[in-house]
């Protein structure tokens, strides 16, 4: 009789436990059914809003244009997402990166300097005209310190290198703060 | 505690001593700053004269600039308008010309501002040709110096000075910022005036170009020690800008209208 006792009882625990390992699991894998569903609303709230200059269709100023992307990891990471948004250019404005450009390295220097590493395509695939380069200059410029307000200064290199100028015009020997001036909306 | 009381105030006096000399010594400047500014503008007003003028060919050598679709090569045109100016110079207003380049050679930036400064010039002239994205821009372009961009940079010391020295605590650099400044906005204002005289009369000579003015922060301008204006000459990007520049006719229209406004604001 004990003997009956005592097995009933290791059934009973028996069953008892694989029911909650059963309810264990299930739970466990409705967790993942439900996971992919939190991440939705979650990159809705990192998509944010842009503004990225691109030039005017007569190549005079620039203009800004809202879009809205999602930005993830480090600043510096959000920063080179923003820099390719220019890169693909616009569908009502002038994109004024040139072809091939590509982003060696983005670095957030000290006092709230970046510097930027691109391939010397930008250089290269340029038209090369003055205007045309301070266009190019200050769309990477106001698009970053526009988004980035803790940014205030941008520094740019080629292939890792200090450059004079891009084109043989505009200064860069120095890093170059946002100008408003050759804006317009 | 005595001690300590007496020793703190003892430094108390001498940072209040350190900061009235540096107040005292900022007013003196300022004063002797301002003086110098206007012994230099009356002397100035008496004589504007240009001795010599600095024509800087843009590009060079293997420094093709810009490119035309029907390969018509920036460095070409800007020498060919530059020799065309010299010429003009020389034969009617008797001055000293000095070229960056007389051929076709690579001179970097640096060496062409160490030639323009070391010459003593007057006033410098940077020839170019424009390039755009869209083939269907055309148009000259005169440019002056973008002072105010300028002008930021110096505010932040980091104009010409590889050390970055920060803090400014140093009379002697306050001192150099403030001259550096002073000179420049005069070169920046006298480079306006110049680039105004050349858009007028580029105008009144090929009346059918759109002619622009604006202002930039180009390394030459900003670090020339001169008034410097900058010119693109028509955008060799449009097939028809590009079939003007190889124009002799046009080139020496170019090179006309910038006589005359040398000519208009040397006053003769």
């Amino acid at each position: 009789m004990k003997k009956y006792i005592f097995v009933s009882i290791l059934a009973a625990l028996s069953v008892s436990a694989v029911v909650y390992l059963y309810i264990a699991k299930t739970d466990i894998k409705t967790a993942p059914e439900k996971s992919p569903a939190i991440p939705l609303p979650k990159s809705e709230i990192q998509k944010k809003d842009i503004t990225l200059y691109f030039s005017s269709k007569n190549e005079e100023y620039l203009v800004p244009e809202m879009r809205q992307i999602s930005l993830n990891g480090s600043l510096e990471n959000q920063i080179a997402e923003v820099l390719k948004e220019l890169t693909i250019g616009s569908k009502d404005l002038l994109g004024i990166i040139p072809e091939g450009v590509k982003i060696n390295k983005v670095r957030i220097e000290k006092n709230g300097m970046l510097s930027i590493d691109f391939n010397k395509e930008l250089r290269d695939n340029h038209p090369k005209g003055s205007w045309a380069e301070m266009m190019t200059i200050y769309s990477i410029v106001n698009t970053i310190t526009k988004n980035f307000p803790d940014i205030k200064k941008v520094k740019f290199l080629i292939d890792g290198n200090e450059v004079d100028t891009l084109t043989g015009h505009i200064d860069i020997r120095k890093p170059l703060a946002e100008n408003m001036e050759i804006v317009r909306k | 505690m005595l001690t300590y009381f007496i020793s703190v105030s003892i430094r108390l006096i001498r940072v209040i001593r350190v900061l009235y000399y540096n107040f005292q010594m900022k007013i003196f400047c300022s004063f002797f700053l301002f003086l110098i500014l206007s012994l230099s503008h009356t002397i100035e007003a008496d004589s504007i004269g240009l001795n010599t003028i600095v024509i800087d060919p843009g590009h060079g050598g293997s420094d093709k600039g810009s490119e035309g679709r029907d390969g018509l090569l920036e460095k070409d045109a800007a020498l060919q308008i530059s020799l065309s100016l010299k010429q003009m110079i020389l034969n009617d207003l008797k001055l000293k010309v000095v070229m960056t380049r007389e051929r076709d050679t690579d001179v970097s930036l640096e060496k062409r501002v160490e030639l323009a400064n070391k010459s003593k010039g007057d006033l410098l002239i940077s020839i170019h040709t424009g390039a755009s994205y869209s083939e269907g821009l055309g148009g000259i372009r005169v440019y002056y110096l973008d002072y105010e961009e300028m002008r930021k940079e110096l505010a932040s010391g980091e104009h010409n000075n590889g050390n970055g020295t920060a803090g400014g605590e140093n009379e002697e650099d306050d001192l150099s910022i403030i001259l550096k400044d002073m000179t420049h906005s005069d070169y920046a204002n006298e480079g306006t005036r110049i680039a105004e005289l050349i858009q007028k009369n580029l105008s009144e000579i090929i009346p059918d170009q759109k002619i622009t003015l604006k202002p930039m922060p180009a390394l030459i301008m900003k670090d020339a020690e001169m008034p410097a204006i900058m010119i693109e000459a028509g955008n060799i990007t449009n097939p028809d800008d590009a079939g003007r520049l190889r124009n002799r006719e046009y080139i020496n229209k170019i090179a006309g209208a910038i006589l005359n406004a040398i000519k208009e604001y040397n006053g003769n």
